[in-house]
């Protein structure tokens, strides 16, 4: 019997006449592994919170969805809080109680499991997971990798049969995102437990899913294996060509004929090894070369920063950015990152140290160029916005220009980044993304000559971020300068011009993107991790690979 | 083994905060006032070393000085005048009464910081969530509230304070105006993640049966002297109470300061129910 049927399911939320489901039909065998994809507010997790009966949200339904062959509306509450279990994005928010333990018990409590039932199931949950190590601790005091784990965990405790997650690794760094990934993976394989998973990350995630449903509109477009759907996506049109993942991208993108699509860096450097002329001699990588930026705009010179005494954050941090280029910061969860931007924004004061602004002290705490010049994009898009809807708070942020001037300025955002039909809503509705979005536009209606950006890619999805890569490189094309901390090595290979990791409170010398990549194995792109050592030139992009490849026909293009 | 108070049954804790919650508010005397404010600050050393206290040093600060400093200039009743301006004056009536208010609101803020310390939410859930699961769970939800309102009010200061160039005037009002309006940002954001922590408990069929417990909390002797004890001694309070003692009347006429032989009687057994914690941490109770 399959696990979940869902058969002719459309779904209109109460208030509104536009159906954001649409017909959806298919089932899911036991032990299969979905990923659910689709642009940003297809559908996604709606569809998710629709399988799990206390989370259904006010609306009407036609069809049904089934679980097991019982409606999902009448599966007694015990039952269906046990053997349907969901992860959420964010980490911290599903996490109740203060300590690990008992947070891990929470839903067995919830259910009524007898004491010595629970401590078997959560023995055997524990070890399985590998959380010993953590048990005894608060949970305020895990990494976000860990707390998503221990959201797992607790209702791993629960046995469930089919287990439901939303963006899992929306919130983690890709060391943690991974990890998650396998963990999830791995559980699938070893237990049998059907899985269904929406992910932005498809890099990672796409390797891993037995089948694939992509959705679109509220409707669903695709349901098939993994492979024809990159297929299905490149043949599709623009909107879904953006989620095919890196390396089918390269193979597809050379335009080389093969019945064999790579899905993982090894498929890829076999695919590579099948087509390519191995026996050339590897090319020199490009030479870097390390030279000062001729007039930084924007100095850091010996910064020290800790927010309580025993903790240090930033030790004699010294840096520079120039006009024209786009420097990206990597660093791990709690580096110090974030830290470093709000320096910068001038809404942090250093311990100790100085920063320049072409070539300027600052001084006061309030200074007015600064402010002006110098957009800064919070991690939490949420705390930059203080008004109803969109249409006021571009409103605000123009409200220095004259009358005219702001109709025309808020006029051109609006139709570039294409607001109108979020202009009514308030700004906190809005999915991550679109936030992220929001807040860049009202940054870009000051015309600033400096932005700071704190992860902009999150939450996006992938026809977002290439707007906003090309947004960023039309910036510096005009002389202007961005500075972004990221996790996301492919969107960072891209748009900087500048790659630098903060690590132990300094930041290294900041390398030429190309060149920075190059040094690395694991902290690098997937294409590099494809080409590297196998005798074609290196690359770190799609792009460059496509072109070096191309001049003197480095593939065969029969097959 | 020796057992500390925080290892007593969850529904004795609960009892001696509850019960200090009824009798700072019932009793409102200066003598009473100060000296539970002593016990519960010895009260709060005992299990964080104060910690939690110094946190909250500004809060009890700011709030203890507004009444203070408000209610003299507010209220100008009472007989003995300590102070007397052009059109104001300042009598002691106000000045006590202030000031046994302020007392109480920090005895209020003390008992709060020490409660989080002594009971979690598991052992508060496993009282409750039987009896009141949705009051239960809103609790739950407004006490993770707290720290983390805290932190996300900062956050937005902070990105705010890089917005500034925006506006072109900077009258006191707007300035006001936009105060007002982080607040309200910090209200709609933390709700919001209020609702995701509700899903989670939901999806993990909170309120969807009887709940059971990991951790047996077992009824024992010591918890039924203990509970005893604290009933006899908030009984005695409350007795006292009832006959008007433990409470000093200002208006219309201000009593006599000095507690009466009776109100000695009183204040003792008072003590003895706010000590409970240090008498069972020190006495080191077996089981």
């Amino acid at each position: 019997m399959n696990v979940l049927d869902c058969m002719g399911f459309t779904f209109t939320y109460a208030g509104t006449n536009t159906p954001v489901l649409q017909d959806l039909s298919f089932s899911v065998a036991p032990g299969e592994m979905i990923l659910l994809c689709g642009p940003s507010g297809c559908g996604k997790t709606t569809l998710l919170r629709m399988m799990k009966k206390e989370l259904q949200p006010a609306g009407r339904q036609a069809g049904e969805i089934r679980y097991k062959g019982i409606s999902i509306k009448k599966l007694p509450d015990i039952r269906a809080a046990s053997e349907i279990g969901m992860v959420f994005q964010h980490p911290e928010h599903q996490i109740v109680m203060e300590e690990v333990l008992q947070e891990l018990v929470f839903g067995m409590e919830n259910v009524g499991f007898p004491p010595d039932q629970m401590r078997r199931r959560l023995a055997e949950t524990i070890s399985s997971l590998g959380l010993e190590m953590l048990l005894t601790r608060r949970t305020e005091s895990l990494s976000g990798g860990q707390k998503q784990l221990l959201n797992l965990a607790s209702i791993m405790a629960l046995r469930p049969r089919l287990l439901l997650l939303d963006e899992p690794t929306g919130f983690l760094d890709p060391i943690g995102a991974v990890q998650f990934l396998q963990t999830i993976k791995r559980l699938n394989e070893e237990t049998g437990i059907t899985v269904i998973f929406t992910e932005h990350r498809l890099e990672e995630a796409y390797p891993l899913a037995d089948r694939v449903l992509v959705m679109d509109g509220g409707s669903l477009l695709y349901d098939g294996s993994p492979r024809d759907g990159i297929e299905w996506m490149n043949r599709a049109g623009s909107r879904h060509r953006h989620l095919v993942p890196t390396i089918p991208r390269l193979a597809l993108q050379t335009g080389v004929k093969s019945d064999f699509l790579p899905l993982t860096v090894k498929e890829g450097r076999q695919w590579l090894k099948e087509h390519g002329k191995t026996a050339s001699a590897p090319t020199d990588p490009p030479e870097e070369t390390v030279s000062v930026p001729p007039n930084p705009i924007l100095s850091l010179n010996r910064i020290d920063f800790r927010y309580d005494p025993e903790t240090e954050v930033l030790k004699q941090t010294t840096f520079q950015v120039s006009p024209g280029e786009c420097l990206a910061i990597f660093g791990a969860n709690g580096s110090g990152k974030s830290t470093v931007l709000q320096m910068m924004a001038n809404s942090l004061q250093p311990d100790s140290g100085s920063i320049r602004y072409k070539g300027k002290k600052r001084k006061k705490r309030k200074d007015n160029q600064w402010h002006h010049q110098i957009g800064y994009l919070p991690q939490n898009p949420e705390a930059f916005f203080l008004r109803e809807t969109v249409e006021a708070e571009l409103d605000a942020v123009a409200s220095r220009f004259s009358k005219e001037e702001k109709r025309d300025r808020c006029q051109e955002v609006i139709t570039h980044f294409k607001l109108l039909s979020l202009l009514t809503r308030h700004p906190h509705d809005l999915s991550g993304g679109e936030m992220q979005k929001v807040a860049l536009a009202c940054l870009l209606l000051r015309d600033p000559e400096v932005l700071l950006l704190d992860e902009p890619t999150k939450g996006m999805d992938p026809e977002l971020k290439r707007f906003l890569s090309q947004e960023i490189q039309a910036f510096i094309q005009k002389g202007r300068t961005v500075v972004m901390t990221t996790h996301d090595v492919e969107f960072a290979a891209v748009t900087a011009t500048r790659c630098t990791l903060l690590f132990d409170g300094d930041v290294l010398t900041p390398a030429p993107a190309s060149s920075f990549f190059r040094k690395n194995d694991f902290f690098t792109t997937a294409v590099y991790r494809v080409t590297r050592d196998t005798g074609m030139p290196e690359a770190v992009t799609v792009e460059e690979a496509v072109r070096l490849w191309q001049s003197p026909d480095w593939l065969s293009v029969s097959s | 083994m020796k057992r500390g108070f925080r290892d007593f049954h969850p529904a004795v804790c609960f009892v001696y905060y509850a019960g200090s919650l009824l009798l700072l508010l019932l009793m409102v005397h200066p003598f009473f006032t100060l000296s539970a404010l002593v016990v519960l600050f010895a009260v709060n050393l005992l299990y964080d070393a104060g910690k939690r206290l110094l946190q909250l040093k500004s809060v009890i600060l700011m709030t203890a000085g507004i009444i203070l400093i408000v209610n003299p200039l507010t209220s100008e009743r009472g007989a003995h005048i300590l102070w007397e301006g052009m059109s104001h004056r300042i009598t002691l009536e106000a000045v006590l009464y202030g000031g046994m208010m302020a007392g109480t609101v920090v005895g209020v803020i003390a008992s709060f910081a020490s409660y989080q310390q002594v009971i979690s939410t598991h052992q508060f859930l496993y009282l409750f969530s039987r009896l009141l699961p949705q009051w239960a769970l809103l609790t739950v939800l407004s006490l993770r509230f707290v720290p983390l309102m805290q932190r996300r009010l900062e956050e937005i200061m902070r990105v705010q304070r890089s917005r500034e160039g925006e506006m072109s005037n900077f009258h006191f009002r707007e300035q006001l105006r936009r105060r007002m309006k982080r607040l309200e940002v910090l209200l709609t954001w933390s709700l919001e993640d209020g609702l995701q922590t509700a899903d989670s408990m939901k999806a993990r069929g909170y309120g969807a049966g009887r709940r059971s417990s990991y951790i047996p909390y077992r009824w024992r002797l010591s918890d039924g002297v203990s509970l005893f004890f604290l009933m006899a001694t908030a009984g005695l309070c409350l007795f006292g109470w009832v006959q008007g003692m433990g409470v000093l009347t200002i208006y219309p006429i201000m009593e006599s300061l000095m507690p009466t032989d009776q109100e000695w009687m009183l204040l003792a057994g008072y003590l003895s129910f706010f000590s409970f914690p240090i008498l069972v941490e020190m006495g080191g109770m077996n089981a």
